[in-house]
C-alpha cells in the first residue's frame, strides 16, 4: 500500500487477494489453458461472493445457474439420501470448486453446498458464459472446450462404474440363474428330501 | 416489525420513488433515449469487440457511422420533410378566413354617407371576398371613423385570387375604389408595394385607411376539404342509411375540426421539442456512449447487491429482460424503419402530396398492435382525399389501400416473425391509455416513448414472473 491514496490508486498494481484469485484459477481445471490476459478477461464476469457460516451457497433440487469455486474457508457437500437422512458427499477448501455442469443446462441442483466457516467464493455463471461466448468467442470456446472435456472424463469414468456395476449385475443374474438350474434339475431329491 | 407493517412501508417506498421519478421526468427522457440507442448499437459494439477490438475504439467507431448514416439521411431528407411536415400542419391549422378593416375618417362637419359597395371579381363561381353584413347606406358622422370588416375566404389555397370594391360615397365623383388580394405571389406582392398602392387615401375630406389590402395566406384546410368530398360523393349514398337528419360532412367538420385543435393544437410544445432536441443532441449520444462502455459495470455493482439467497434467480433475471428488451427495442426499429421506408416510396408511387410525413407517422403508428395500420392507412387517406379534389378521390383511396395493404403483408410475412418480441401484444385501450397519460406528463415526446416504454415494462414483468414462477416451483 502506498503512503497516499491517491496515488496508491494510480499505481495500484495487482493486491495480494488478486493475485491469491489468480493463483486459484489458473489451478481450476477448467481454465487451465488460459493465459494470464485471459483469466484477467474472464475474472471481470466472476461473481465474488462471501458466505456466513452454515449459509447454503447451493440448494439440492433448485435451477442451478452456474458453478461456484472456493477461494477461502470451506464448504461441505451433501446429497439428500432415500430416506431423507443427509449425506455428507465431501469438504471442500480453496481451489475446489462445484455445480459446473449448470454452466451448461438450467437443471435441479443434484446435492446442497453449505459454507462451514466464513467462505469466499467465486461464481461463474451461465448467462455470463453465454455472453462471453458472444463477445470473445476463442475464449468463451477455450473454456467451453475444457468443460465438455471435463465432463466427457467424468462420463468416461461413470460409463467404466457403469460396465462394472453391469459386469457385476449380469454375474449375479448369472449365478442366480444357475443356482435356479441347478435347483429346477434335481427337483426329485428336494422333493424326496421333503416327502422324507 | 409485523408483515402488515412491511408491506405498508414498501407500497410508500415505492409511492415516493414513482414521485420521484415524476418529479424529474424531463431530465429523464435523455437518458431514456440513451437507453434505447444503446440497445440498439450494443450488438454491433458486442459483435466489433469479439473481432478483438477495444471496447472504447468499436463504440466510436460504431457511433462515428451511425451518426453519419444519421446525418446523410438528414440531408437528404430533411429539408423536405420539415417543410413537408411544415406545410402539412398548416393544412390543418391555417386560417381559412382573413380578416382586414378599412376605416373610413369623416374629417368634414357634414355627416358622410357611404350608399353601397361593389365587389369586382374575378372568381364568379365562390366569391373569396366578403364583409360582415353592412346596412346600406352607411354613415360617418362628423370627425367620427367607420370601420368596415372584410373576410377574404378562398376556396382553394395556392392561386392567388385580386379584385376590386367599389364604395359609392356621396360627394365623390368617383366610386371608391379598394384594391383587395389573398393568397398573393411574392411577384405581385413586391409589385403591389412598388406603386405604394398600400398608402393612405386623401379624398377631399375623407380619409380611407388604405387604398389596397393584402389579406396574406388563407385556405380551407384539410378537414374543411375533406367535408365538402364526404357532402357531394360520399353522403348521397349514405343519406338513405343515416337518415335525413344526419348531415355526415358537418359532423366531418365539427369532430375533425375539435380533433385537429386538440391534437395539433400544442405546436408550440413541437418547437420547444424542437429546441431542446438540441440539448438531446448532445447530451443522449455522450449518456449512451458510457451506457454502452460502463453498462457492464453499472449493472454488476447493481446485482451484486443482491443478497445470496436470490442472487442466482436475478443474475438470470437481470440476463432475460436484458435479451428481452434488447430484442423488443430493436424488433421495433426494424419494422418501424421498414414500414416508414415501404410507405414512403408506395405513397410516393401513387403521387400523394406529404408522403413522406405520412409514411413516417404510418411507421411509427405500425408500433401499436391492431390500431396502428388503420390509423396510418386513414391519416393517409384523409390528407389524400383533401389534397386530390373530387375528381379521382375514388381511385386514390384505392391505391393508398393497395399500398398498405402492401406494406402490412410485407411487414407480417417477412418483418414481424423475424421480430424477437413480437408477443408483446398490448391492448389497443391500453395504448389509448398510456398514449395520453404520455402526452399529459411531457407532451408530445411523451406520446412517442409511451408505447415503447409500456412494452418494456410488459416484457420486463412478463420475464420476471416468468421467472419467480419457475423457481418457485422447484
Amino acid at each position: 500500500m502506498a503512503l497516499d491514496p491517491f496515488w496508491g490508486n494510480l499505481f495500484r498494481r495487482r493486491t495480494k487477494d488478486e493475485d491469491e484469485i489468480y493463483t486459484i484459477l489458473h489451478q481450476v481445471p477448467l481454465f487451465q489453458e488460459l493465459s494470464r490476459r485471459e483469466i484477467g478477461k474472464l475474472e471481470s464476469i466472476l461473481h465474488h461472493r462471501v458466505f456466513a457460516p452454515n449459509e447454503s451457497i447451493v440448494q439440492e433440487g433448485e435451477l442451478g445457474a452456474g458453478m461456484y469455486i472456493v477461494i477461502s474457508g470451506q464448504v461441505e457437500i451433501t446429497q439428500q439420501g432415500e430416506e431423507g437422512n443427509i449425506q455428507h458427499l465431501a469438504t471442500f477448501g480453496p481451489g475446489d470448486f462445484f455445480g459446473e455442469q449448470a454452466l451448461l443446462d438450467e437443471s435441479p441442483r443434484t446435492a446442497s453446498a453449505i459454507a462451514v466457516t466464513t467462505c469466499q467464493a467465486v461464481g461463474f455463471f451461465r448467462p455470463d458464459l453465454l455472453e462471453l461466448i458472444d463477445s470473445n468467442p476463442h475464449l468463451g470456446l477455450k473454456i467451453v472446450m475444457r468443460l465438455s472435456h471435463m465432463i466427457s472424463v467424468r462420463l468416461r469414468q461413470t460409463n467404466y462404474l457403469l460396465k462394472e456395476v453391469r459386469d457385476k449385475q449380469r454375474q449375479t443374474e448369472r449365478e442366480a440363474a444357475k443356482a435356479q438350474q441347478e435347483q429346477s434339475e434335481e427337483p426329485s431329491s428336494e422333493s424326496v428330501a421333503q416327502s422324507s | 416489525m409485523g408483515k402488515q407493517v412491511k408491506i405498508v412501508l414498501a407500497i410508500v417506498a415505492v409511492a415516493l420513488a414513482l414521485f420521484f421519478v415524476y418529479a424529474i421526468r424531463e431530465s429523464l427522457i435523455p437518458f431514456l433515449l440513451a437507453f434505447v440507442l444503446a440497445y440498439i448499437l450494443a450488438p454491433l459494439v458486442n459483435r466489433m469487440e469479439g473481432r478483438g477490438l477495444n471496447r472504447t475504439l468499436s463504440i466510436i467507431i460504431v457511433f462515428v457511422c451511425a451518426f453519419s448514416g444519421l446525418g446523410l439521411v438528414s440531408y437528404w431528407v430533411g429539408d423536405k420533410l420539415v417543410d413537408q411536415m411544415i406545410d402539412l400542419s398548416g393544412q390543418f391549422l391555417d386560417p381559412e378566413t382573413r380578416q382586414k378593416e378599412l376605416t373610413i375618417v369623416n374629417g368634414s362637419q357634414d355627416t358622410v354617407k357611404v350608399k353601397s359597395g361593389v365587389w369586382v371579381r374575378r372568381d364568379p363561381q365562390r366569391p373569396s371576398f366578403s364583409w360582415g353584413k353592412p346596412d346600406w347606406p352607411l354613415e360617418v358622422a362628423p370627425e367620427d371613423t367607420l370601420a368596415i370588416n372584410l373576410r377574404f375566404t378562398p376556396a382553394k389555397k395556392d392561386s392567388a385570387v385580386e379584385g376590386n370594391l367599389n364604395l359609392y360615397v356621396d360627394g365623390l365623383a368617383r366610386p371608391y375604389r379598394l384594391r383587395v388580394g389573398g393568397n398573393l405571389t411574392d411577384s405581385t406582392r413586391t409589385n403591389w408595394r412598388d406603386k405604394k398602392w398600400m398608402r393612405i387615401r386623401n379624398e377631399g375630406a375623407l380619409v380611407f385607411s388604405a387604398r389596397a389590402i393584402d389579406f396574406g395566406e388563407a385556405g380551407p384546410n384539410i378537414i374543411t376539404l375533406l367535408s365538402e368530398y364526404v357532402k357531394e360523393e360520399i353522403q348521397p349514398w349514405l343519406q338513405p342509411v343515416l337518415g335525413e337528419d344526419f348531415e355526415l360532412s358537418v359532423w366531418i367538420k365539427e369532430t375533425g375540426g375539435e380533433a385537429i385543435q386538440t391534437l395539433l393544437g400544442g405546436t408550440k410544445d413541437l418547437i420547444g421539442g424542437i429546441i431542446s432536441g438540441l440539448t438531446f443532441l448532445v447530451i443522449v449520444p455522450f449518456v449512451a456512449f458510457f451506457f454502452l462502455k460502463e453498462g457492464h459495470r453499472i449493472t454488476r455493482g447493481l446485482i451484486e447487491l443482491v443478497p445470496n439467497a436470490y442472487f442466482e434467480l436475478c443474475l438470470n433475471l437481470q440476463h432475460q429482460i436484458n435479451a428481452q428488451i434488447g430484442g423488443y427495442i430493436r424488433g421495433q426499429i426494424l419494422a418501424t424503419s421498414v414500414v416508414a421506408t415501404l410507405a414512403v416510396t408506395g405513397l410516393s408511387i401513387i403521387d400523394v402530396k406529404y408522403a413522406l410525413p405520412l409514411g413516417i407517422v404510418a411507421g411509427l403508428a405500425n408500433m401499436i398492435p391492431f390500431l396502428g395500420p388503420l390509423i396510418g392507412f386513414f391519416s393517409a387517406t384523409i390528407v389524400a382525399l383533401a389534397t386530390v379534389g373530387t375528381e379521382g378521390g375514388g381511385i386514390m383511396v384505392l391505391h393508398v389501400g393497395i399500398v398498405f395493404l402492401v406494406v402490412q403483408l410485407t411487414d407480417n410475412i417477412l418483418i414481424q416473425p423475424t421480430v424477437v418480441a413480437k408477443s408483446v401484444d398490448l391492448h389497443p385501450l391500453v395504448v389509448l391509455l398510456v398514449v395520453m397519460i404520455g402526452s399529459q406528463l411531457v407532451g408530445i415526446i411523451g406520446m412517442l416513448i409511451a408505447v415503447p416504454l409500456t412494452g418494456i415494462i410488459k416484457v420486463s414483468s412478463q420475464t420476471i414472473y416468468q421467472g419467480v414462477k419457475s423457481y418457485r416451483v422447484q
